[in-house]
């Protein structure tokens, strides 16, 4: 079954203006966050990260994830109010191929100095609506509300009846 | 040493190995158990191939596919993960791992299990074209995955007076192909460049090329011979770039510091490989003796760590046949001893600014070992962990035959992360 929102996420991921950030951890649980402008989706519904460097900390820890099945966090935001988060898991990585070159021959044409090194294919797991409002309102569900008192204190005594 | 080989029984399988060691990758240990049990294929995985999209002819100095004795089928395999599997034709192997076709999927199988999902590799565009002499290029140069290799000279001469390496077919192979396919002995510099320039024409297909073949031993000096047909060809490759030196590595003879200096100023070659094959004195003039007969253990290592001088550091490794220093009757008696000697000579050897990779040495068909087996997957593992840690510890790297650029080196492959 696919993911909740993930029409809405691949939109988010689409918009030309979006703020698209990866977080990945290394063997030690060390996260790594990175900004990758270039994350998009293919047909499959697989997101598509376009590694350039090869010896980047987020190739290695991808590369990691694979092998000991680690998971990474994909962070959108479209504008002020569509912002998601998934939970997603490499799938598998071209480093040659059609596919690889394709993408080398796409890249390359918009910038002739651009390299290219990996085409990631992550699979979604599990998204979230991250829209503060929709957080909130979600993960609050069911559970007492921690409110200050004085939010709720009244600011003047009540008048005697 | 010198007792009979009792390493090869009671050994763990794949999965016992993968619970046993959970820092290694699944996907290098399941690429090394099948470079050393070998692979066979389906009739549906081999109808899978498609000569329009994937290699299925291929002309190395050490095997054939897709010539007029062998079969065309896939020349080799890619896991999800961008591994290479280089597996070759192991007709003979006794328990091979299976390609089949399973719901739509190419798949690695054992024994009916499901392992991993595979690729066939890439056909590159050059393959199909000639050079203007006529030569069909996909016998003037090999590709892998991302690195093309060239065999300028196809036989060697440590097998004129039976010194051949005993785990090698590189001779035998050549008279067989020879005859069979009218191999040439020695490929034309300008059918190099030409083959060259067409490959390199398609974006992304290629990162480096690997330049090998036999050892030459004539000349005013040893090698001398060997040297001229290595620079004869780096120059016409070099023609073919806009760089002085270009991504390529030679795998070669130990050449003195002289020749070596000449192999640096008259080419663009930017790596240098001469592999010492087994990290033991002994055991090198046993299985190695024709390189212990002409030059010997010790100067040949000399020779490897004069090359850093040259090339710089990270530009100089050896490579080793990872497994031969337990063959019968001298080898290592146990795992343990040959694992600490090949760690503890690879360990001076990292602390010259050389680094070792190795091979998983597969018991070859016209090699004087044919019939011998290799050790067990375990300690593939811990030679690979091994050699990586030491290239971890004295700050060295795997670059130059990496996962990518080679893909033959289990321990350059858990380099990667």
């Amino acid at each position: 079954m696919a993911p909740e929102f993930k029409q809405d996420f691949f939109s988010a991921l689409h918009g030309p203006d979006s703020v698209k950030l990866i977080a990945t951890t290394d063997e030690t649980g060390t996260p790594h966050l990175e900004e990758v402008p270039s994350l998009t989706f293919d047909a499959n519904g697989y997101i598509v990260l376009l590694e350039e460097n090869e010896y980047s900390h987020t190739n290695r820890n991808l590369v990691g994830s694979l092998w000991f099945n680690r998971k990474l966090s994909i962070y959108v935001r479209n504008g002020a109010t569509h912002q998601f988060q998934a939970i997603a898991k490499p799938y598998k990585v071209f480093i040659t191929g059609p596919v690889f070159e394709e993408h080398y021959r796409a890249i390359r044409a918009k910038r002739p100095n651009a390299k290219l090194s990996a085409v990631w294919l992550l699979e979604v797991v599990h998204i979230t609506d991250e829209n503060f409002k929709t957080r909130q309102a979600h993960e609050d569900l069911g559970r007492l509300a921690l409110i200050h008192l004085d939010q709720i204190a009244r600011s003047t005594a009540p008048t005697p009846s | 040493m010198n007792a009979p080989n009792e390493l090869k029984s009671h050994q763990l399988s794949y999965h016992e190995i993968v619970a046993k060691y959970p820092t290694v990758s699944p996907f290098v240990i399941l690429k090394t158990d099948v470079q050393r049990r070998g692979v066979t294929y389906t009739t549906q995985a081999i109808e899978r191939a498609n000569p329009a999209l994937h290699l299925l002819q291929f002309r190395s100095i050490f095997h054939t596919i897709g010539e007029k004795q062998t079969p065309q089928i896939p020349v080799s395999l890619l896991l999800r993960d961008g591994t290479s599997i280089l597996t070759g034709m192991r007709p003979d192997a006794p328990a091979p791992y299976l390609v089949d076709f399973v719901d739509g999927r190419l798949v690695l199988t054992d024994h009916g299990q499901i392992l991993e999902e595979v690729e066939y590799w890439h056909k590159p565009q050059y393959v199909d074209k000639h050079t203007s002499a006529g030569t069909p290029m996909w016998q003037v140069a090999t590709p892998r995955p991302q690195r093309l290799d060239i065999n300028p000279y196809s036989y060697c001469h440590f097998w004129d007076d039976g010194g051949g390496c005993k785990y090698c077919n590189i001779s035998s192979h050549f008279n067989k192909e020879r005859k069979n396919n009218g191999k040439p002995l020695r490929i034309a510099p300008r059918d190099i460049y030409e083959t060259v320039r067409e490959a390199v024409k398609q974006p992304g297909r290629f990162a480096n090329i690997m330049l090998t073949g036999g050892s030459i031993l004539s000349g005013s000096q040893l090698f001398d011979d060997e040297l001229q047909v290595y620079i004869e060809t780096l120059q016409a490759i070099g023609e073919n770039f806009t760089t002085r030196r270009f991504p390529s590595q030679l795998i070669a003879s130990a050449f003195s510091l002289d020749q070596l200096a000449r192999l640096y100023e008259e080419t663009g070659l930017l790596t240098y490989t001469s592999d010492l094959e087994v990290l033991d004195d002994a055991l090198f003039n046993w299985i190695c003796p024709g390189k212990a007969g002409k030059l010997g253990y010790q100067a040949w290592k000399r020779r490897l760590i004069d090359a850093v001088q040259i090339f710089g550091t990270g530009r100089v490794n050896t490579g080793i046949v990872g497994g031969v220093e337990t063959a019968t009757p001298h080898g290592f008696a146990s795992e343990d001893e040959a694992l600490d000697a090949t760690l503890t000579e690879a360990e001076d050897l990292a602390q010259h600014g050389v680094t070792v990779v190795q091979c998983v040495w597969s018991p070859t068909r016209g090699s004087a070992f044919a019939k011998q087996h290799p050790p067990s997957l375990e300690y593939y593992v811990r030679l690979s962990q091994g050699l990586d840690a030491l290239r971890r510890h004295y700050n060295l790297n795997a670059d130059m035959d990496s996962y990518r650029i080679c893909g033959n080196h289990p321990d350059t492959d858990l380099s990667r992360i």
